[in-house]
């Protein structure tokens, strides 16, 4: 991994360059994998811990095989597609929705220049790419050709329109006091101090909008069991369900990127290497996004609308005018 | 200028995660809002009724254990109440009060599981399980004196199966002053939650007249501000002679339907811990006829359920075999008043007042 | 399959034994003064007097005589220490001696909260029949004047019956009978059943009584659908347990459930 990532793209096009990033993007795929299947281990066992009960502990020394059992299951199970589907936006949906989680990683800064595209405006490509995924979720809702799907994609489509603007608002309060939308801009900006003291508000408003947006608890409503099934995902079964999850827990591994890179100083730390720090600093926000599920209830959609709107919005905002302020007092011009 | 949207029906259930076994209802919705209910039941219907009319009185207390499965000892205790009452029988008090050690022991697991469910629905899956740990001690405490865990079959015409060991009702005290604790714990990891209240505060609201018109019981009714609670009102069994209360509310919400059954739950253990303290000593079962042949007439016993008035009406035709038994399941009447009070929610509204009223299939359909 | 045979068999035998048995019991029309009424129980019209029989009652409950109405005072609302001491008022259990029996051990008591005669007089025209049921006034009522009768039982001063804890129905073999089972929420120690007698079985109608007490929509629906009686004016009479397209009533005695 230690490689210089970035050159990879500017030098000039020969087949072994192509191959190396070829190469660069399957490793990192697997990395991704190896950290789905541990992220869906680890939520297990600490939901378990929480709930008072072992979690799995049969497959494997602890259950730690248990991940690799359930790919297992979910490749071998039958695919079935609704008689009523639209079959090919069916079939693609769940494509749609992963994709875009694993293109985030492309602006994850590991450590200086271990990254494979050192773009200047990768917050805006972050924040972009995860706008996608909604599209996967409303057309998989409303190809399964089923009333419950549709509804969580209907859903799905009103969170994310609630929640990107407070999540873009609050992000730019960090871009004015970096100076730059870059992402590994924004690390080195961070030397100092990390920005998590000066953005306070602007953490809380972006923690919440990145915790709607992933439709996690207790922002599931999508596919808020209890209401409507399981939402989009409703009549997907085998390893087009696997893609649904492995998008969701991508995405959490994401949002932790981001989260850590934007307000937690990225790769800076004492005495471990640059991309641990960023690896730890991420794992401890999904191990906050799971411990979430595991004690709040879900919010009802007309709630979490009117919070989005009346609150999340008018806070981003306030956090960006007072930055703005701050920063043009600092510089002078007052 | 209105946006012109239609109307979507689909199915909620009979399997769907929260409508608690096999309830069924035709929702009609308009984008999120719910336009109209229409609850089909009866999946769970096993023609209990007429089951009755061939059986033998003391035959007929298993298959009440099976109507409303998480309160069999109250069912239990309604059919024999009311043959009880047929025949004039006079209880030990000792019976008695092991009866109602049980009853409200069950009280509190019916409560624990509704307290559980209901969260589940609200997406909270945790409290399920913490819910569901106390309720594994009183099953295992009412498995040991009955032999069951879920239908009992405790109860005897005229008295109780077995008797209750002073080990069993020690650990029973035991348990009760842990119960405290726990439903304290509940409250601290739920009641307080700011999401949670968000859920339950003003949904679902109804007032007193409209939970009369509709014959409401049970934390159903009470949340209205109105005390109807059969062991009070209308006494039976030793009631009178204990020291409890009957929590009300007045916002008549889904809100105050939680504080009720959390409530009911410590009264449950005070009336527990009372019945274990003042326990006489007498025999486990009275006097009552190897055959059991009422007099010719009708009787009609109710107690007080989890869920409310449960009421058993019994036609002797002075054989050993009621010639009509009807039972009054007080969630078949909560339920009906469903889709009035859903009217114009949201589905996840209408999902937290379906789980507020506390079905159980089994004494919906019968 | 032997044992379907076999039960199929039992059930009939047991079914033809049990033929004859409804003959015993008169229609309630004619309930009057038979041995209908349990033993021991003062019937309305087999006491000499409203007083003897009030009298006989508070003898049998033992104490709080001033809890049964006094019978000059016919149209007052009932005394109030009926709801301050509703175990003693309890209209099942007399008080006992010392050693409190859960349950009455004379069992038929009479209705501590109003007379029956008293209760004949004040509902008018259209009651068949007044009987006493364990301490419950069971009043038998003309089906046309059903609606009239239910809605004076829930709006009187006197009743206040606002209360249909359920709805139910009985066949008789020869004839049907709807049973409404009333209580009070303002005074939750009364009760009293309310019937409708002599129903047709080939074509029962009652009038329904949803537009008096909306909890009375389901019950009538599941009578409708296991008795096969007909409500007429009910807003929406379908099917409640069974599936649209079942054949027949099965609480019906009469219903063949082994196909």
């Amino acid at each position: 991994m230690l490689l210089n990532l970035t050159g990879l793209l500017t030098a000039p096009f020969t087949w072994l360059n192509l191959l190396w990033m070829f190469v660069e993007v399957l490793v990192m795929l697997v990395i991704i994998l190896i950290y789905v299947m541990a992220a869906l281990y680890g939520e297990r066992k600490i939901l378990g811990h929480i709930q008072l009960r072992p979690g799995p502990n049969r497959t494997g020394p602890g259950g730690v095989l248990q991940p690799v059992a359930d790919v297992i299951k979910l490749l071998f199970k039958e695919d079935v597609i609704p008689a009523e589907a639209d079959v090919a936006v069916f079939k693609i949906a769940p494509v749609i929705a992963f994709v875009p989680s694993f293109m985030t990683f492309a602006v994850a800064p590991w450590a200086p220049n271990v990254l494979f595209t050192d773009l200047n405006v990768g917050v805006l490509y972050f924040t972009a790419v995860t706008g996608i995924t909604t599209i996967g979720i409303v057309s998989g809702g409303w190809s399964s050709g089923s009333k419950y799907p549709l509804l969580g994609g209907m859903r799905g489509a009103a969170q994310l329109i609630s929640y990107e603007l407070p999540l873009v608002m609050s992000i730019l309060g960090v871009v004015l006091m970096a100076g730059t939308a870059n992402m590994a801009g924004i690390v080195e900006a961070q030397q100092k101090w990390w920005f998590f003291f000066p953005q306070i508000l602007g953490f809380v408003a972006f923690f919440i909008s990145v915790s709607a947006e992933m439709n996690r608890t207790p922002f599931d409503l999508p596919e808020g069991e209890s209401e409507i099934v399981a939402g989009y995902h409703t009549e997907y079964s085998g390893f087009r369900m696997a893609l649904w999850m492995l998008g969701e827990y991508t995405y959490i591994f994401a949002d932790g990127l981001l989260c850590a890179t934007l307000f937690f100083g990225g790769w800076h730390g004492p005495w471990l290497p640059g991309w641990l720090w960023l690896l730890i600093k991420a794992m401890i926000f999904v191990f906050l996004a799971i411990w979430t599920r595991g004690t709040l209830p879900r919010m009802r959609s007309d709630t979490l609308m009117v919070f989005a709107w009346k609150f999340l919005l008018p806070l981003a905002m306030a956090n960006l005018i007072i930055t703005a302020l701050v920063k043009a007092a600092i510089a002078g011009w007052f | 200028m209105a946006l012109r949207t239609e109307e979507l029906t689909f199915s909620l259930g009979p399997q769907h995660p929260s409508t608690h076994g096999v309830f069924r209802a035709m929702v009609t919705i308009d984008g999120e809002r719910v336009v109209h209910v229409d609850p089909v039941i009866g999946y769970l219907h096993r023609g209990t009724e007429k089951i009755a009319e061939w059986k033998t009185y003391p035959q007929i207390i298993p298959y009440t254990d099976r109507m409303d499965y998480l309160s069999a000892m109250l069912n239990n205790y309604c059919h024999v109440g009311a043959v009880e009452k047929l025949l004039g029988l006079e209880i030990p008090e000792h019976a008695e009060y092991i009866r109602i050690i049980v009853m409200e022991l069950n009280r509190i697991a019916s409560h624990l599981v509704w307290w559980g469910t209901f969260l589940l629905d609200l997406g909270a899956m945790s409290p399920f399980l913490y819910a569901f740990k106390d309720r594994q001690v009183i099953l295992d405490l009412l498995e040991e004196i009955s032999g069951a865990r879920l239908t009992y079959s405790y109860m005897r015409i005229g008295g109780v199966k077995r008797d209750a060991t002073q080990e069993w009702l020690r650990r029973v005290d035991d348990f009760m002053d842990e119960m405290v604790k726990n439903i304290q714990g509940y409250n601290n990891l739920v009641t307080g939650n700011e999401i949670f209240q968000s859920r339950v505060k003003n949904v679902g609201v109804y007032d007193e007249a409209f939970a009369k018109r509709w014959g409401l019981s049970g934390a159903c009714l009470r949340c209205t501000g109105n005390s109807y609670d059969v062991r009070k009102s209308d006494p039976y069994s030793l009631y009178p002679k204990f020291d409890f209360e009957i929590p009300t509310r007045t916002s008549g919400d889904v809100w105050a339907r939680y504080i009720i059954r959390i409530e009911e739950m410590l009264q449950s253990i005070r009336i527990v811990k009372q019945a274990i303290r003042n326990l006489p000593d007498g025999p486990f079962m009275g006097k009552a006829p190897r055959n059991i042949r009422p007099p010719k007439g009708e009787v009609y016993f109710h107690i007080e359920s989890p869920r409310g008035d449960m009421g058993c009406y019994i036609v002797s035709d002075g054989s050993d075999h009621p010639y009509r038994w009807h039972w009054r399941a007080p969630e078949f009447a909560n339920l009906a008043a469903f889709p009035a009070i859903t009217e114009g929610v949201n589905i996840a509204d209408m999902i937290a007042i379906l789980g507020a009223i506390d079905i159980v299939l089994g004494g919906v359909d019968r | 399959m032997d044992d379907e045979q076999h039960t199929n068999e039992h059930d009939e035998s047991s079914d033809t034994k049990r033929e004859e048995k409804p003959s015993e019991r008169p229609p309630a029309g004619e309930a009057v003064g038979d041995a209908q009424a349990p033993a021991g129980a003062p019937h309305p019209e087999s006491a000499p007097t409203p007083e003897a029989a009030r009298e006989a009652s508070q003898q049998r409950s033992g104490r709080l005589p001033e809890s049964s109405t006094s019978p000059t005072t016919p149209t007052s609302p009932p005394a109030k220490e009926g709801e301050k001491q509703p175990a003693a008022a309890g209209s099942a259990r007399p008080a006992g001696g010392a050693r409190p029996a859960p349950r009455g051990a004379a069992a038929p008591q009479v209705p501590t909260w109003i007379d029956l005669e008293e209760l004949k007089r004040l509902l008018g025209e259209g009651v068949e029949a007044v009987e006493n049921q364990w301490g419950t006034p069971v009043v038998t009522v003309q089906a046309d004047q059903l609606l009239r009768i239910a809605e004076k039982l829930r709006d009187d001063e006197r009743f206040r019956f606002d209360f249909l804890t359920t709805m139910t129905a009985v066949d008789w073999r020869s004839y049907l009978e709807t049973v409404y089972l009333l209580q009070s929420y303002e005074y939750p120690t009364h009760h009293l059943t309310l019937k409708v007698s002599h129903l047709d079985s080939d074509n029962p109608r009652v009038p329904s009584v949803t537009g008096i007490w909306e909890a009375a929509g389901w019950p009538e629906r599941e009578a409708y659908d296991l008795m096969g009686i007909y409500f007429e004016g009910h807003p929406d009479l379908r099917r409640l347990l069974l599936p649209e397209d079942w054949e027949g009533h099965p609480l019906r005695k009469a219903y063949d459930y082994i196909d």
